[in-house]
């Protein structure tokens, strides 16, 4: 991985310079900004789930508001960041352990066109009900 | 990955979190979001949470997440550079964020389970 070059320059900027940049360290950064993403749906996620608390009431409004199509958009692009950040962060996980690190830029691609596969399915799954 | 501040058992706890988080979150999608359309009511909530067994998994997904989120959070501040005084007290905050967010969801989880007496 071409992580040192950022270890010499901790700058976050330098996630974004684009010179001498490689598969693995566009894969690496990607990994970071969709884990940052996530970390703070799941905030969101624990918090409006405090609706619980106040019985059905709370929670059936909340599941009116939840399928309207802003939300199921929402919930789309959701499964996409969630679905890069798992299966490149398993890669990242062999590629780290030094397992196929030779051919990450072909495994990352592997790994892309697979949460591609599982994407289509889901949206499919997500938008189909309120399309009718 | 071994440099100050971030530890191979950093690393490695976040693989292992990392790849038990894949199977969680995609049991949890399955059962929370996509089979019969989703928990479409108060009393579908109530009957998950309500099964031992599901509930053992949700709580070990809240684990899991808390730890690998905010372990990630930790490895992209540390990547900025901290003094030991300033990652130390970073350990701290985290460490409270994230004890809080576990009680909070163990509490949210017990609660709408009608683990908590009178249901």
């Amino acid at each position: 991985m071409s992580e040192g070059e950022a270890r010499r320059r901790p700058d976050w900027r330098a996630w974004f310079a684009p010179r001498g940049r490689r598969t693995g360290m566009w894969a690496f950064v990607l990994n970071r900004i969709t884990g940052l993403l996530l970390l703070a749906y799941v905030f969101v996620h624990l918090a409006v789930l405090s609706v619980l608390f106040q019985g059905p009431a709370g929670y059936d409004r909340l599941v009116r508001w939840m399928s309207s199509w802003p939300f199921l958009l929402f919930d789309v692009a959701l499964v996409a960041v969630l679905l890069v950040h798992g299966l490149n962060g398993v890669r990242l996980v062999f590629v780290g352990l030094g397992a196929g690190s030779h051919r990450q830029r072909e495994w990352f691609w592997a790994a892309m066109a697979a949460a591609a596969a599982v994407f289509a399915y889901t949206t499919y799954l997500i938008l189909a009900p309120a399309w009718r | 990955m071994g440099e100050r501040g971030y530890s191979v058992w950093a690393w490695l706890l976040q693989a292992f979190t990392g790849l038990l988080l894949v199977v969680l979150v995609a049991l949890h999608m399955v059962a929370n979001h996509f089979a019969k359309r989703g928990l479409l009511t108060y009393r579908d909530v109530a009957a998950l949470f309500a099964d031992p067994y599901w509930l053992v998994l949700q709580l070990a997904l809240l684990f899991a997440v808390i730890y690998h989120g905010l372990n990630g959070l930790r490895a992209v501040i540390l990547d900025a550079g901290l003094s030991p005084a300033g990652a130390r007290r970073l350990d701290w905050a985290l460490f409270a964020l994230g004890a809080a967010m576990a009680a909070y969801g163990v509490g949210l989880a017990l609660s709408i389970g009608g683990w908590l007496g009178s249901r």
